[in-house]
C-alpha cells in the first residue's frame, strides 16, 4: 500500500475562554493510501475538523507529525502544501467569475495563460459546468457552486483533496446525487479524498475506509461494513447505524466460546476472545436482524413485548417494542409484497427472535 | 380597523411628504434664490439670472449695483484650492491608515483589542469644538505655525476613525473562509490581500474615502480653530462672508457645493450597488 498521507500521534489542545483546555486531537495516527476515499466521521466537537485543518495547514499541531507523499509538512504554512480543500460553505470568491475562481491556484502559481485556460476548461467540463465560465458565482445554485468549488480545488492537481462537510448545505435529494458524483469523481481523478462529515449514512455510502472520532481519539478505523457489523466499542455501535445494545454477563468461558446471561435471564452462547468470568458485556443486535415469531433454533434469543411506536421509513417499518422485562427494542420489519398492511400497530403483542449469529459482543465503552 | 386604514391611506403619506418637505425645502429654496436677480430681497422673485454665478467666477455682473462681498474672486479661489488640497490629502492619508487599522483589528489577535476598537470610535463622538480647541492648544504649545498642514493633521485625527468604521463594517461582512481558501489554493498573505481581501473590501474603502472627502470639505468648527490667516477653507470663507450679511452670491456658492456633493454621493452609491 502506497501511503500518500501519514499522520503520527497528532495532538492539539485549545484554550477555552474560561481558562480550561479542550483536547481536540489526542494522539491520532492515520495512513491514507494513494487513491483512497477516507471519511472522518464523528459528532461535532470530536476533532474531525481540527484533523482536517491540520492536514490543510490551518491548524498547527502541538505534537505529532504529518507527511504528505513522504515529505514532512507538519509546520509548513497552508499555501505551501500540495493539498486543496473544498470548504463547508464553498468559500468561492464572489468578485471573480467562475472561470477565474477555478483558475485561481494556477494564476497564483504563475501558470501560463494558454495552459490555465485549457485546464480550467477541462475542469469545468469534468464537473459538468462547461460553458459556465463567464457567469458570476451568485448566478449559480447550491449544487453548481459545489461543483465550482470542486473544480477549483482539483485544477492544480493536489495530492490529496480535503472536503469539509461539503454536502451539508444541500437538500437531501441533491446530497445523495452529489455523494455518488463525488465517489465517481474520486475514481476518475485517482487521488486520495479525505472527507469530513457527521452524517453516518454519507460516510457509509462513499468511503473506502471510515475513521470514527470522538473526544479527539480514533474510536475505530475500518471499512464501512466492518464499522457497521463489527463495531469495536459502544460509541461506534451507537453512532454508526441503529442498534439494540443488550446488557449481559459472562457466566462461563471456554477458549473463545462463552456463555452470557441477559437481564431477562436468557442464556446464549457467544464467540469472542479475551472474555473473563463475570465480565459485563453488551450484545449488539441490528434492527434488521430481528425476526418476528417464535425461534426455530433453541439457541436463539426470544423476546415478548408490546409495540410502542411504529415508524414507516419507506421500504421498512421501524418498530419500537417494550419487552416484558421492560427493555426497549428496535426492529426493522419489511412488509411482503403479498401483505402490505402494517405488520404491527402500537399496543399489539409481538414476539421477536434474535438469531444467535446476529449477536455482536462489545466489551469497551469507548476509547478515551 | 377603520382608523388603521385611514392612517395608512392618508395620514402616513401626508406625514411622509411633510417630512421630505421639511428636509429639502430649505435646500431647494437656496437653489431657487441663486437664480433670482433681486439683489436686495431674495425672498421676492424678480428675474431669472446667472449673475451671481458670474460674480463668483469673477465675470462682470452687468445688471446690479450689488456691492460684491468678494473683495476679489481670488480669495474665493484660494479657499476652494485650500479645501481641495486639504480634502484630497486628508482622504488619501486617512483611507490608508483607517483601512490598515481596520484590517489589523479584524485579523490579528492582541491584548486589549476591545479597548483599541473603542479608542477608534472616540474621535467620532468627541464634540467638534473640543477637538478644535484641543488641536489648537496642541499646535500652539508645540510651536507649529497654523497652516494648511495643521488643518490636514487635524482632519486626519478624526477622519481615520470614520474610514476605520466604514471599512470595519465591510470586513465584518466578509466570509473569513475566503482568505483561507486563497491560502489553501497557494496564495501567500500578500497575494491573498491583493487578489481577495482588497477587492472584497474595496467598496468599503471607497465609501470610507468619499465620506472622509466630504466631511473634510465640509468641516467648519475644527478647521476654524486650526486654520491660519492665509489658509482659509471654503466653509471658513463662507462663514466669514455670512457675518457681513446674507448676500445672493452665497446662494450660488451653496448651489455649486450641493451639486458637487450630489456627484460624489452618486458615485458612492453607484459603487456600492455594484458590490
Amino acid at each position: 500500500m502506497n501511503s500518500i498521507l501519514g499522520i503520527k500521534d497528532a495532538t492539539k489542545r485549545y484554550k477555552t475562554p474560561d481558562g480550561g483546555t479542550i483536547t481536540a486531537l489526542n494522539g491520532v495516527s492515520l495512513d491514507v493510501a494513494q487513491n483512497e476515499f477516507v471519511t472522518l466521521l464523528g459528532p461535532s466537537g470530536c476533532g474531525k475538523t481540527t484533523l482536517l485543518r491540520s492536514i490543510s495547514g490551518f491548524e498547527d499541531l502541538e505534537g505529532g507529525s504529518i507527511e504528505i507523499d513522504g515529505a514532512a509538512v507538519t509546520h509548513l504554512p497552508a499555501h505551501k502544501r500540495p493539498v486543496n480543500t473544498v470548504f463547508q460553505r464553498y468559500a468561492l470568491f464572489p468578485h471573480l467569475t467562475i472561470a477565474r475562481n477555478v483558475a485561481f491556484s494556477l494564476e497564483v502559481a504563475g501558470t501560463d495563460k494558454e495552459d490555465t485556460k485549457r485546464r480550467v476548461g477541462e475542469m469545468l467540463e469534468l464537473v459538468g459546468l462547461a460553458g459556465y465560465g463567464d457567469r458570476k458565482i451568485t448566478q449559480l445554485s447550491g449544487g453548481q457552486q459545489q461543483r465550482v468549488a470542486l473544480a477549483r480545488s482539483l485544477v492544480a492537481r493536489p495530492k490529496i483533496l480535503l472536503l469539509d462537510e461539503p454536502l451539508s448545505a444541500l437538500d437531501k435529494n441533491l446530497r445523495q446525487k452529489m455523494q455518488q458524483e463525488l465517489k465517481t469523481l474520486q475514481e476518475e481523478v485517482g487521488i486520495a479524498f479525505v472527507f469530513v462529515t457527521h452524517d453516518q449514512e454519507e460516510a457509509l455510502t462513499m468511503s473506502d475506509r471510515i475513521v470514527v472520532l470522538s473526544g479527539g481519539k480514533i474510536q475505530q478505523l475500518g471499512a464501512p461494513e466492518d464499522l457497521y457489523r463489527r463495531p469495536e466499542n459502544e460509541f461506534v455501535a451507537g453512532f454508526v447505524g441503529e442498534g439494540n445494545l443488550l446488557d449481559a454477563k459472562i457466566t462461563s468461558v471456554d477458549g473463545t466460546r462463552a456463555t452470557a446471561v441477559l437481564n431477562s435471564g436468557q442464556r446464549t452462547g457467544i464467540t469472542h476472545s479475551g472474555l473473563a468470568q463475570n465480565q459485563a458485556v453488551k450484545l449488539l443486535v441490528r434492527p434488521e436482524d430481528v425476526e418476528v415469531g417464535a425461534p426455530s433454533n433453541a439457541d436463539d434469543l426470544h423476546f415478548k413485548g408490546r409495540v410502542s411506536q411504529v415508524f414507516f421509513v419507506g421500504t421498512d417499518y421501524l418498530v419500537h417494542v417494550t419487552t416484558d422485562s421492560g427493555a426497549e427494542f428496535k426492529a426493522t420489519l419489511r412488509p411482503s409484497a403479498h401483505n402490505r398492511t402494517s405488520l404491527a400497530s402500537p399496543g399489539t403483542e409481538i414476539s421477536l427472535t434474535v438469531p444467535q449469529s446476529a449477536l455482536h459482543v462489545i466489551t469497551e465503552e469507548k476509547v478515551v | 380597523m377603520k382608523i388603521k386604514k385611514l392612517l395608512r391611506s392618508s395620514i402616513l403619506p401626508i406625514y411622509g411628504y411633510f417630512f421630505f418637505a421639511f428636509v429639502y425645502a430649505p435646500i431647494l429654496l437656496i437653489v431657487v434664490f441663486s437664480f433670482n436677480s433681486n439683489p436686495v430681497n431674495m425672498m421676492i422673485w424678480e428675474n431669472f439670472t446667472f449673475d451671481w454665478y458670474r460674480a463668483i467666477f469673477g465675470l462682470s455682473a452687468a445688471t446690479t449695483e450689488s456691492a460684491l462681498y468678494l473683495d476679489s474672486t481670488d480669495q474665493l479661489y484660494e479657499a476652494v484650492k485650500n479645501s481641495l488640497t486639504i480634502a484630497l490629502t486628508t482622504t488619501a492619508i486617512s483611507t490608508v491608515f483607517g483601512t490598515a487599522i481596520a484590517l489589523a483589528v479584524a485579523r490579528f489577535r492582541f491584548r486589549l483589542k476591545p479597548f483599541y476598537r473603542a479608542l477608534m470610535f472616540m474621535p467620532m463622538i468627541m464634540p467638534d469644538i473640543l477637538l478644535g480647541i484641543a488641536l489648537l492648544i496642541f499646535f500652539v504649545s508645540v510651536g507649529i505655525q497654523l497652516s494648511v498642514v495643521t488643518i490636514i493633521i487635524g482632519h486626519c485625527t478624526f477622519l481615520i476613525s470614520y474610514v476605520f468604521i466604514v471599512v470595519s463594517a465591510r470586513i465584518a461582512d466578509m466570509d473569513d473562509a475566503l482568505e483561507e481558501a486563497a491560502a489553501d489554493l497557494g496564495a501567500n498573505s500578500w497575494v491573498t490581500f491583493r487578489r481577495v481581501t482588497f477587492p472584497m473590501i474595496l467598496p468599503g474603502v471607497i465609501g470610507g474615502a468619499l465620506l472622509a472627502f466630504i466631511i473634510s470639505m465640509d468641516d467648519l468648527v475644527i478647521t476654524y480653530f486650526i486654520a491660519g490667516v492665509d489658509s482659509q477653507t471654503l466653509p471658513v470663507f463662507i462663514f466669514g462672508m455670512l457675518r457681513r450679511g446674507i448676500k445672493p452670491e452665497i446662494n450660488a456658492i451653496a448651489t455649486i457645493m450641493l451639486l458637487f456633493s450630489l456627484i460624489i454621493a452618486s458615485v458612492g452609491l453607484y459603487l456600492r450597488s455594484r458590490k
